[in-house]
């Protein structure tokens, strides 16, 4: 027992209570990782705690420990104890608390969890008493009464605690009380279903089963009528069952102005409207966290349930903190220290990086570094880096580190990054250290298509039990809250879905602005409107469930399932912890970024392609470096296909920035992102870069510091801030940030939009700088950059790494073009551009395309000799053929070619006539004479029955010889319309040629002629829309790129125009734009003032489409995030089928 | 030769809609019909101002409303639309007996031997279209000899879509192969084929087109669909039969004309109906009596029960009310009484209240639809349970003959809490009250001037008001329930609305019910 550390509540009549006088923990707390049950966020939760004088906080989150790391660095920042707990709801039980005591008993808890996630389907948690009694030791238990328990059924003497409420009124309670009846002994209970057994009895199996850990039994004051009679009864159970009764508050929400955003999430979750809920939703607004005075009032009588808070509190000393983390021993071999092992592969990888011997700044450099790690004790994780990397070689997958340690000259000789240290100087220091206790941070990207096989290789070599993927709380943002509050709030599908319909980028997360909702044909003054948009703004970052991370691992030495509970992924073969990376950086443990990149599998088959038909066997360490071509075809913004650099925004740029050296790409890749956008550095560079403006170094007053304080930090971007780090330097060194107020920074800047810190810090760094002399201008954009970066934020070393592989893909197409296209088309889909103007842009820069033929075309695209002189032509693959599968075509490219006819490949290679088909609708038949009208002709003929196998090899035909039909002769502009819907390319025309007369005739010029037209002239143009964006950082304009049959011309639409123009620019597929051009150095636009829809011209393409009825059929459009790509927009893309009747496919639009 | 008639309805979905609820379909602002489905809500038909604005149908609601923000949308009623086509269906009847819907948006009708009653096949489609078009229908018909040429002259042909005898081959050669009522995979086939208009497959050798087109259902091979349009081969057409509802008639060569006639006449239909209902084991839900007048109009008198009834008396107590208000113009040649909705009764006992065969029968139910039947169902309505913390919405009425009345099953009922008092005051009564602050139960209290000392209670049980319903009124105040006992052993149910330490106004006292 404890020794009390409070007076008992004499008379407690007053008010609210008296804090002073009586003592209380809270224990039992759902927070919003209890999904759609929580009404409040764990930061408020321990915010209020702290407010109302708590002496402790217990969050008990049903089955799941995914909040208790937030809620633990919530709690040491204000200052208050965290009880670590956890609600186990049972399948064969009533509910318990589980609060561990120790180090231990908080690994059997984590264990507890997993044993019930990983048997159970994703997101659900199976356990069972038995389960709880394996895992008892150290635990303190408390027992929780269901909600439908009826008190009345419980045999209650009249309890001597049982005061009464006022003088000689007498609860009804005591009336219930029988003292003759017996109790049921308890029977055994399997893990059969659960038998119907009533709570007494459940306590007393729970009771014995659980022996000597010791169990309390709860009682919450919820004001529901008879609380206070089932107090008594609880009291009355809890003696008879010798389980302690202890007072809970059952908190939902930290304050009561959150109720209805509890009734809200109940109606989520029940799938009902607020007018339907009913008695699923609670009465009052009372489930909050309540003061230590008012609880005294509410337990009256039964000081000692609120004084046994104390005792548990005071006996569950376990805290995060203590979880030390040990590196995975794994990569190390015995009898040898890591760091002496880490030595060894370095100076080894020195003798392989630097065959010519190593340069002297390097070998210093490497000194350094490795003092450092030693220092810091980061061996193992390098090792473990690099045991990953190791393994991905081994099997011949192209990968790259990047990340603040990434760029080390100990990781480009341990082979995890292909950045030169030579070349590159980025200093180490910087990003590891000392004072700094954080973990190094490496990601690998590695080839997309071959990733699952170095998540396995991880899983296999530190097992399930000490591997995981680490979580991603997936949470409400603006369109998903709008959507589920709109339905419980009972608004019609039709106004919800015009609600969410509004939210086009999700990135400003702020309310919906007014003019949108009158946009959407609604009401904003609506009261009940207002109320949804308030609710809908308070769930936002609310979390709605845990999905596992792209490719964060976590490795531990111990088993992982001790430190964190481990579960199963909607993924096969995948388990994941219920922490996020935030999380786990918190707690400081370990974690290795495995990451799949599209332009690694591109960059991998280029090579092979290269090796193959040239000879030369390339690796992304050894291609030529500072190539002139390579910077001059990127200067003239010939980028199409080009890691990174393809992007409208990113060819606009390169002929302004024009890039010369390795570290302009740095700089390149940096540059066009929210971060620099927002904080408005990147005109200031590009003038200064030009020479049109002096290289200007801010300086504090001089009572303040050195005058170049800035220079150090900003000297290689010419003063100004582009890089992540730099912006975290500048709070350091011109705002006097501590190493606390730095680490408050980072993290705000990852979480700010949950918690709001950042308006304080904003406030302090601006009003410092401004102190020590800056203008308030230039600390205010320093501080906006630091919040664009907060959403996209882009390290110098990141930059480098992404740099590389600009820089070798470049190299790739501007010295093997035919082979960069091949090998964009085998990666697919990936990047900006769709097949069309991959192969397009190819053409233009001389190579041969040669179309997918059956008796030609492998499953890839490849190069084969063409003309006299032998140069390499681009052979289409059949993979280009829509909705072709890879085993089919691989049994016909296996069936020893060449086939005779369309009989002869049926009988031969054993495909499927359906797959016939798509190849007859794709024109592969031409090898055979065959257009795809009279494939498709022949290959109907074939019949309806599989061929049988006694007649496969046969010569004989199954049917004999038939009537010559000559079908209609399909024209080119059908053949054109038709390769689009089956290829999405033509190699035969451009379905705007068809047209050009038409367009003549309405003095439409084609967009090539725009490079040579004057700035300010007004044009006309005409073309397929192939992207359509509407970038966050532009507000309101959309940019469209169209193509004719000469090129592309780039659009900008305002949103005046827009506004009038609105159909026609979401929808056109062939547009006319009427409009001014403005030139920008080498860069063209045309200003669009009208724009017409002209897709039904598409349709006259087709032979006889004039003045028929063509029914036109709908493509289904998937949403998919690109995964070739390191951004991720959701784009639509068309699944399209052969049969579809669309002309061009949509086109991409970027939201 | 048979001649047969296709009517083709474009804008069925939304014409249907706007005879039903003109202000559900207004020509002016742009409206789509939506149905959801797995991929999403999808558009299923729209009006001239959406499709004039760009909007199709097929696709995706959110993809139109992105182009088209002022689109308005409606669920579509599939179920309503064929009832209505059918109704329309049987309206057709008067151009020839043997006449169906054909598919979602047409008619078919059988005019063989028919037309020279309208002066000719011409004349009778002018009189049909503009039948139809004065019911605010846009409607494209086609004549021909089979309902295959009919069927793609009036959907594909420039009107007038009237092919002559013999002249169905040669009209229906120029229309597109689509009009040959194929699967639309089938059609597209033939198009990539070259083969776009119904006139090329005349030219095909028979065998390729038919090793091409071979199909396990016969009806979407081309060859047969060719073949049916062209008469070669015959296509059977199941005329539309009378629902088959129970249903008793007679007729009389001489109208009927006087009211005691006709209501001996129903008493009679009625006895035979329920004899036949009786038999089957089933009692009526809803009947129909349908007086056909000699002017050739007809005149229904509907009535509903809330439970199987197959007793002709309460049947007739129930016509006769309406029988008498009836006009029978120049008499009534043809009775008919339908059982329209019928249901299982089985036999069961009843007694109390209801005089019936000099016995006396108990079923409230008897009562309750004859009160419904003289008052009208708004009048008559009974108490239901409704899922509500607050008390006095915790109850709803409803009418008497609506469909809650059986669901009994459904009735929500708090998870815990202590007991409701069975007796609620309408409204509540302001007391005075001596309590303990901030939420002690009252120790005395003064209501209707009657001073009372509690000796028991139990409470408080705290209800907020229902937020979601004061979002546009005027907020109420949380409401502190206590059940007390006084000396004499009497039970209260009282509240305090508000609270002493939170809000500005003082709180009240109310006493809302009263415990036995």
């Amino acid at each position: 027992m404890i020794v009390m550390k409070h007076r008992r509540a004499g008379s407690c009549t007053g008010f609210s209570g008296d804090s002073a006088v009586v003592a209380y923990a809270e224990l039992q707390v759902t927070t919003n990782f209890s999904f759609l049950r929580g009404g409040a966020h764990v930061e408020e939760l321990v915010a209020q705690a702290k407010v109302l004088g708590l002496v402790a906080l217990a969050v008990t989150d049903r089955n799941t420990l995914a909040g208790i790391v937030r809620a633990h660095t919530a709690a040491k920042e204000v200052g208050l104890k965290l009880i670590v707990g956890v609600r186990l709801d049972l399948e064969d039980a009533p509910s318990l608390l589980c609060f561990p005591r120790d180090r231990k008993a908080y690994g059997r808890l984590c264990r507890l969890l997993s044993v019930g996630q990983l048997r159970a389907q994703k997101g659900e948690c199976t356990l069972f008493l038995d389960d709880v009694v394996q895992h008892a030791e150290g635990q303190i238990f408390v027992a929780l009464a269901p909600g439908d328990w009826d008190w009345r059924t419980v045999n209650v003497a009249p309890a001597q605690h049982d005061a009464p409420c006022a003088a000689e009124i007498i609860p009804f309670a005591s009336r219930q009380g029988l003292h003759d009846q017996t109790y049921k002994q308890p029977k055994p209970v399997g893990h059969e279903p659960q038998r119907k057994i009533g709570f007494e009895a459940h306590l007393h199996r729970m009771k014995a089963a659980l022996k000597s850990t010791p169990i309390y039994l709860a009682a919450s004051h919820i004001y529901c009528g008879d609380d206070r009679a089932r107090i008594a009864a609880l009291a009355t159970l809890a003696e008879y069952c010798a389980m302690p009764l202890v007072a809970v508050g059952d908190v939902l929400y930290h304050t009561p102005d959150r109720r209805s955003l509890q009734d809200v999430l109940c109606c989520i979750r029940e799938g009902t409207t607020i007018a339907e809920a009913g008695f699923s939703l609670e009465a009052n607004a009372e489930r909050h966290l309540k003061r230590a005075g008012e609880m005294a009032r509410l337990f009256k009588g039964y000081e000692p349930a609120l004084a046994r808070t104390l005792e548990i509190a005071e006996a569950c000393r376990f805290s995060l903190d203590e979880l030390v983390y040990e590196y995975p021993a794994e990569p190390t071999p015995p009898g040898k220290s890591p760091q002496s092992h880490l030595e060894d592969l370095t100076w080894e990888g020195v003798r392989w990086r630097f065959p010519k011997g190593i340069p002297d700044k390097v070998h210093a450099t490497l000194t350094r570094e490795l003092a450092l790690i030693d220092q810091l004790h980061y061996a193992p994780y390098f090792l473990t880096v690099h045991d990953i990397v190791n393994f991905a070689r081994s099997r011949n997958i192209l990968c790259q580190g990047r990340g603040s340690a990434a760029n080390s000259a100990v990781c480009y000789c341990l082979g995890i990054t292909a950045v030169n240290p030579a070349e590159i100087d980025l200093l180490f220091e910087r990003f590891i250290s000392p004072e700094r206790k954080e973990p190094p941070d490496i990601d690998v990207d590695f080839e997309h298509e071959r990733r699952e096989e170095v998540i396995q290789y991880i899983y296999a070599r530190y097992g399930r039990d000490r591997a995981g993927l680490t979580a991603t709380v997936i949470c409400y943002r603006a369109r998903s809250a709008v959507r589920d509050v709109g339905k419980a709030m009972g608004l019609s599908e039709d106004t919800v879905s015009a609600l969410a319909g509004m939210v086009w980028g999700t990135r400003s997360g702020g309310v919906l602005p007014e003019k949108h909702v009158r946009e959407a044909g609604l009401d904003p003054a609506d009261p009940l409107l207002a109320t949804v948009l308030e609710l809908t703004q308070e769930l936002m970052g609310f979390p709605r469930h845990l999905s596992q991370h792209v490719g964060g691992f976590v490795l531990t030495r111990g088993p992982l399932v001790e430190v964190v509970p481990v579960g199963n992924a909607a993924m096969e073969d995948r388990t994941f912890i219920e922490w996020d990376k935030d999380d786990i950086a918190a707690l400081g443990l370990l974690k290795v970024d495995v990451l799949g990149l599209g332009m690694l599998s591109c960059v991998h088959r280029a090579f092979d392609l290269i090796d193959t038909h040239y000879g030369r066997a390339l690796t992304l360490a050894n291609v030529p470096r500072e190539d002139v071509d390579v910077y001059d075809m990127l200067c003239a913004a010939d980028s199409i296909g080009v890691f990174q650099v393809e992007s409208r925004a990113q060819m606009n740029m390169l002929p302004r920035l024009r890039p010369r050296t390795f570290y302009d790409l740095v700089i390149e890749v940096a540059i066009v992102r929210p971060g620099p956008i927002q904080g408005d550095m990147v005109h200031p560079y590009l003038r200064r870069r030009s020479g049109v403006e002096r290289e200007h170094y801010p300086s504090p007053r001089p009572e303040h510091g050195p005058a170049d304080e800035l220079k150090d930090i900003l000297g290689k971007t010419k003063g100004v801030p582009l890089f992540q780090e730099q912006a975290m330097r500048i709070a350091m060194v011109a705002a006097r940030f501590s190493d606390a107020d730095v680490n408050e920074l980072r993290k705000a800047m990852a979480t700010f939009r949950r918690r709001g810190t950042i308006g304080r810090l904003e406030k302090k760094m601006v009003s410092s700088m401004v102190a020590r002399g800056y203008s308030e201008e230039f600390s205010q954009r320093c501080f906006n950059q630091i919040k664009g970066f907060g959403e996209y934020g882009f390290p110098e070393s990141h930059a480098a790494s992404f740099a590389l592989l600009v820089y070798v893909s470049a190299w790739i197409k501007c010295h093997y073009p035919a082979v960069f296209a091949a090998a964009l088309l085998n990666s697919q889909p990936m990047g900006f551009y769709a097949p069309a103007q991959i192969v397009r842009d190819a053409r233009e820069h001389g190579v041969k395309a040669l179309s997918a033929d059956v008796n030609l075309s492998e499953w890839d695209s490849t190069l084969e000799p063409s003309g006299s002189d032998g140069s390499l032509a681009l052979r289409l693959g059949l993979r280009q053929i829509d909705g072709l599968h890879v085993d089919e075509a691989n049994r016909l490219c296996a069936a020893g070619r060449p086939f005779c006819d369309v009989h002869d490949l049926w009988m031969r290679a054993g495909v499927k006539l359906s797959t016939l088909e798509k190849l007859a609708a794709a024109d592969a038949f031409r090898s055979m004479k065959l257009d795809r009208r009279q494939a498709l002709w022949e290959v109907k003929a074939l019949g309806a029955a599989e061929p049988l196998p006694l007649f496969t090899w046969s010569e004989t035909r199954e049917i004999g010889p038939e009537p010559n039909v000559a079908l209609p002769a399909m024209s080119l502009s059908e053949h054109v319309v038709n390769d689009y819907q089956t290829l999405k390319l033509s190699l035969k025309a451009h379905p705007i040629s068809f047209l050009r007369e038409k367009l003549n005739a309405r003095g439409v010029r084609v967009c090539d002629e725009l490079r040579n037209t004057k700035d300010g002239a007004f044009v006309s143009i005409a073309g397929v829309v192939l992207v359509r964006q509407r970038p966050g950082s532009a507000k309101g304009v959309v940019f469209m790129t169209i193509e004719d049959e000469t090129g592309v011309a780039n659009t900008v639409v305002w949103p005046k125009t827009l506004e009038r123009f609105r159909k026609v620019v979401m929808r056109a597929r062939l547009i006319i734009i009427h409009g001014h051009i403005q030139r920008h150095e080498d860069i063209v636009h045309v200003v669009s003032e009208r724009l017409e829809d002209r897709s039904d011209w598409l349709e006259l393409l087709s032979d006889h489409a004039a003045g028929m009825k063509v029914p036109i059929a709908n493509a289904d459009e998937v949403l998919r995030p690109d995964p070739g790509s390191a951004r991720s927009p959701i784009h639509t893309r068309l699944a399209g089928h052969p049969c579809k009747e669309h002309v061009i496919p949509k086109s991409r639009d970027f939201h | 030769m048979r001649r047969i008639v296709s009517v083709w309805f474009p804008l069925w979905q939304i014409e249907r809609l706007r005879r039903a609820a003109p202000a559900a379909a207004p020509d002016d602002t742009a409206l789509a019909l939506v149905e959801s489905g797995s991929h999403g809500i999808r558009i299923t038909a729209v009006n001239a101002k959406a499709a004039a604005d760009g909007v199709r149908v097929g696709q995706a609601l959110a993809d139109a409303r992105a182009a088209l923000p002022a689109l308005a949308s409606r669920p579509a009623e599939p179920h309503c639309d064929r009832a209505a086509l059918l109704k329309l269906a049987r309206w057709c009847g008067r151009y020839g007996p043997n006449r169906n819907v054909d598919g979602p948006d047409g008619i078919w009708i059988d005019i063989t031997g028919v037309a020279h009653l309208y002066g000719g096949e011409e004349r009778l489609l002018e009189d049909l279209s503009s039948r139809l078009s004065d019911f605010g229908l846009t409607a494209r018909v086609g004549l021909s000899d089979t309902l295959g040429a009919a069927h793609a002259l009036a959907r594909f042909a420039v009107p007038p879509a009237l092919a002559l005898s013999g002249e169905a081959e040669a009209r229906i050669a120029p229309l597109p192969v689509e009009a040959l009522r194929l699967t639309p995979e089938t059609a597209s086939l033939l198009k990539r084929l070259g083969l776009r208009r119904i006139g090329q497959l005349y030219r095909l050798p028979r065998a390729a087109l038919q090793r091409r087109f071979r199909s396990s259902a016969i009806a979407e091979a081309v060859l047969a669909r060719l073949d049916q349009a062209l008469g070669a081969k015959s296509e059977p057409c199941r005329p539309l039969t009378e629902p088959p509802a129970l249903f008793v008639q007679r007729s009389w060569p001489d109208p009927l004309i006087s009211a005691e006639t006709l209501e001996a006449e129903t008493a009679q239909l009625a006895t035979e109906l329920c004899a036949v209902l009786d038999a089957r084991g089933l009692g009526a839900r809803r009947i129909c009596l349908s007086l056909y007048r000699a002017d050739g109009t007809v005149a229904d008198v509907s009535t509903g029960m809330s439970f199987p009834c197959r007793e002709p008396e309460h049947l007739m107590a129930l016509l006769k009310e309406k029988l008498g208000a009836l006009d029978v113009g120049f008499g009534v040649d043809v009775l008919v009484l339908a059982a329209e909705h019928v249901e299982r009764k089985d036999v069961h006992q009843t007694v109390l209240g209801h005089h019936l065969n000099g016995s006396v029968h108990a079923d409230p139910a008897l009562l309750v639809d004859r009160l419904t039947n003289r008052l009208g169902s708004a009048r008559v309505s009974r108490l239901n349970a409704r899922a509500s913390h607050i008390p006095e919405r915790a109850e709803v009425r409803t009418p008497a003959l609506s469909e809650c009345f059986r669901k009994k099953e459904a009735t929500p009922s708090r998870r815990s809490g202590p007991p409701r008092p069975p007796f609620l005051l309408t409204a509540p009564e302001p007391i005075r009250v001596i309590a303990d602050i901030p939420e002690g139960p009252p120790a005395r209290f003064t209501w209707r001037r009657v001073d009372h000392r509690v000796v028991r209670a139990q409470g408080p049980e705290r209800l907020a008001p229902e937020w979601w319903r004061e979002i546009k009124t005027e907020k109420s105040r949380t409401r502190d329930y206590y059940r007390i006992e006084d000396e004499g052993g009497a039970g209260y149910w009282v509240f305090r609305e508000g609270f002493y330490d939170r809000d500005e106004a003082p709180p009240r006292w109310f006493v809302h019910g009263l415990f036995g």
